[in-house]
């Protein structure tokens, strides 16, 4: 579970222009019991979820045929999906189909996990019958059960960073990076898979492309703020903004809402 | 292991013939490599299997078929009335391309690998020869026609049904007008533009489906530069994991009886137009000298050949008739070319994997829409009516049935059709007999 941080697009925007910033998950959130793989039964709605479950936590290896880099969705939605202030998946399956301002339209949860192959895997988007959806659907489901469906759960997507008064600073996120990430993601954010605990790729062309929500530097300062470094989060407001602008900035695959010859072309 | 296989069909091949050509086998080894890959993908889409299964099934069951069958020059392989068969025998049990999908095509194969050995073993290899004409140009007929109403709607970009009859498809295209996604439309058009150009052009002849997938790949890739993926919304193949040895096991739960039940009467009928188009084929090939009259030993080999797919991770198959045509045109002369052909397209998949991940779905619903289009026009009308009205009528019935009632209700009332007329037409032999010997 040493993964770090991507992406989760943007219903997330829209949620965050209408909540309140959120500091610190409560302690009662932390602890609420989460439903546990080996509690599925042997039967086929069990077996649909545990290749959810497979699928979710090493995307490259099952779902290898729509996957387009070596990121899994639990590198984002961290703890197999279930992490409170990680977009946990308990939280998201209630609100769909919901109003996306990126696509300008109502999109259901196989559609957002479509883009999510798209844009933070940089992927092939998988068809909307396809196995993969279907299974990841089910996990997900699988994970809310018990959730009131169609509220707003404290927990759900990630964090807003409050306001620190002084603008995003790459240079001085060039710093923390040096000081914080580079032991775990490489000095090129690299990231790290032969040694150790595999550590998700920030930048290049193994991580999300430019059309992922962790290319919006509120969303993934939020994440940061929450969650790392993993294990012990404890980046300032600052810190994690100026992290956020230094890691956006880097390069990575273009934007795929445009045009190749576009996105190559513009930053 | 790759040198004696070659070995075994070289050795055969000596025997066979006064003189080997191996330049000749070389060449129609590639035209039929070339001819198949894109079939191999096609086809799977068309079983609702995974495309690494079909291209296992264009190699391993391959090999055996044409070591082991009497016709030198047959190719079989995935073949479209058997591919449309398994999907309407699994669609109702299982989601397309899932695991358990899978896990029951294979054991569907074994079943029908089974069944041929059984009618090998039994020597009814005569009672396929003997079958009336009007039950496979029927189904093929039919076959064409529910493939040109299915792959509707995949053009359009609207999500088809699986499982319904045929001809809802074509309410499914209609009512999803609205909604049609107009990248998915001009990817299918200008695959289906590109294969019919390529009829033109002399080197490109016999490469109609690569032609359509390459163009279509290439379209989608133009269309992702100008506008961007996201934007142009095509459903891809994806990227395949191939393995060099894809041994599987064929697995039938004998709690599941009810599935067992209606795996087996597809297998039935699977079975019986596999090997009806093989022995047709193989007619239709045959040169002077050749024991092709020995459906027997055709039947041994189709059913071997599905057992191994069954334990090489692929489906069903029969004798192709567009391959073995073009393997024929192609100067094939041992079995030897079918071999190098199988082993041939196995190493081009490897290579041209990056873009076959990239040919979309529409491209397939183009390709599918040729061979569609290609069954329906190889149905030999003028020569069904000459043959009697009643042999056209028959025809016709059996392909409108496919359409309406669906594959599987369609074949097994034509087999049921067809043994009714061998014993009518026996007892009435019999009758005329008597008649005869008695005045």
């Amino acid at each position: 579970m040493r993964r770090v941080s991507l992406s989760w697009a943007l219903f997330t925007a829209l949620w965050i222009v209408v909540t309140p910033a959120v500091s610190a998950p409560p302690a009662s959130l932390l602890s609420s019991k989460l439903p546990n793989i080996e509690e599925l039964p042997q039967d086929k709605y069990g077996d649909l979820v545990r290749q959810g479950y497979r699928i979710f936590t090493n995307t490259p290896e099952y779902a290898r045929r729509y996957s387009g880099n070596t990121l899994s969705c639990s590198s984002c939605h961290l703890d197999a999906g279930r992490r409170p202030h990680a977009a946990p998946m308990w939280a998201a399956w209630g609100m769909y189909p919901a109003y996306l301002a990126r696509s300008d339209r109502v999109n259901t949860f196989e559609e957002r996990v479509q883009q999510c192959f798209r844009f933070s895997l940089n992927g092939i988007a998988p068809p909307l019958d396809s196995h993969e959806v279907r299974a990841l659907v089910a996990y997900s489901q699988w994970l809310a059960r018990g959730k009131p469906a169609g509220v707003e759960l404290a927990g759900r997507g990630f964090p807003t960073v409050a306001r620190t008064g002084s603008d995003p600073n790459p240079l001085r996120g060039k710093s923390v990076y040096a000081e914080r990430c580079a032991a775990c993601h490489g000095e090129n954010g690299e990231g790290r898979k032969d040694t150790g605990p595999a550590v998700s790729p920030l930048w290049g062309m193994e991580s999300f492309n430019k059309g992922a929500g962790f290319q919006r530097i509120d969303l993934l300062s939020g994440f940061l703020k929450a969650n790392m470094p993993l294990g012990s989060a404890n980046l300032t407001d600052q810190e994690a903004l100026d992290l956020a602008a230094w890691i956006t900035l880097q390069e990575r695959w273009p934007d795929p809402r445009k045009g190749l010859l576009r996105g190559l072309l513009e930053r | 292991m790759i040198a004696r296989f070659v070995n075994i069909a070289s050795t055969r091949a000596m025997r066979r013939q006064d003189e080997v050509d191996l330049t000749s086998d070389w060449r129609a080894g590639w035209v039929s490599a070339i001819v198949m890959l894109p079939q191999a993908v096609v086809l799977a889409a068309l079983a609702g299997m995974p495309p690494e299964t079909g291209v296992y099934a264009s190699v391993f069951p391959v090999i055996v078929a044409a070591l082991i069958g009497a016709s030198p020059r047959l190719l079989s392989g995935p073949n479209t009335a058997v591919a449309a068969m398994v999907a309407a025998a699994l669609t109702p049990l299982a989601i397309p391309a899932s695991g358990e999908y899978v896990a029951l095509a294979l054991a569907l194969t074994a079943m029908v690998g089974v069944v041929q050995l059984l009618a090998a073993a039994a020597r009814l290899g005569r009672l396929f020869d003997a079958m009336p004409d009007w039950i496979i140009h029927g189904v093929t007929l039919g076959v064409g026609l529910m493939i040109l109403a299915t792959q509707l709607p995949v053009v359009l970009g609207v999500l088809a049904v699986p499982g319904e009859a045929p001809w809802v498809s074509l309410w499914h295209a209609a009512a999803g007008l609205p909604r049609l996604n107009p990248y998915s439309v001009a990817v299918a058009s200008i695959s289906v533009v590109a294969a019919l150009a390529a009829k033109r052009v002399r080197a490109l002849r016999g490469t109609l489906l690569v032609t359509a997938l390459v163009a279509g790949a290439v379209t989608t890739l133009t269309f992702d530069c100008l506008f961007g993926a996201d934007t142009v919304n095509l459903d891809r193949v994806g990227y395949l994991a191939l393995s060099i040895f894809p041994a599987s096991m064929p697995e039938v739960s004998w709690d599941q009886f009810y599935v067992l039940k209606q795996l087996a009467q597809s297998a039935l009928g699977i079975a019986f137009i596999g090997a009806l188009q093989t022995l047709i084929i193989a007619r239709s090939i045959a040169r002077v000298g050749d024991e092709t009259a020995n459906p027997n030993r055709e039947l041994l080999a189709q059913g071997l050949a599905n057992l191994v797919a069954s334990f090489t991770s692929g489906f069903a198959g029969s004798g192709s008739f567009n391959r073995s045509a073009a393997h024929v045109n192609a100067g094939a002369r041992s079995p030897l070319a079918a071999v190098l052909s199988a082993l041939i397209l196995f190493g081009l998949v490897f290579a041209a994997g990056p873009l076959l991940a990239q040919v979309p779905t529409a491209a397939m619903a183009a390709a599918l829409i040729l061979v569609g289009w290609g069954l329906v026009r190889a149905t030999p009308l003028r020569l069904l009516r000459r043959n009697g009205a009643w042999s056209l009528a028959s025809t016709l019935i059996v392909a409108l049935m496919v359409v309406a009632a669906g594959l599987e209700a369609a074949v097994l009332w034509a087999c049921a059709g067809g043994i009714a007329v061998l014993i009518w037409d026996r007892a009435s032999n019999r009758e005329h007999k008597k008649h005869l010997s008695a005045s």
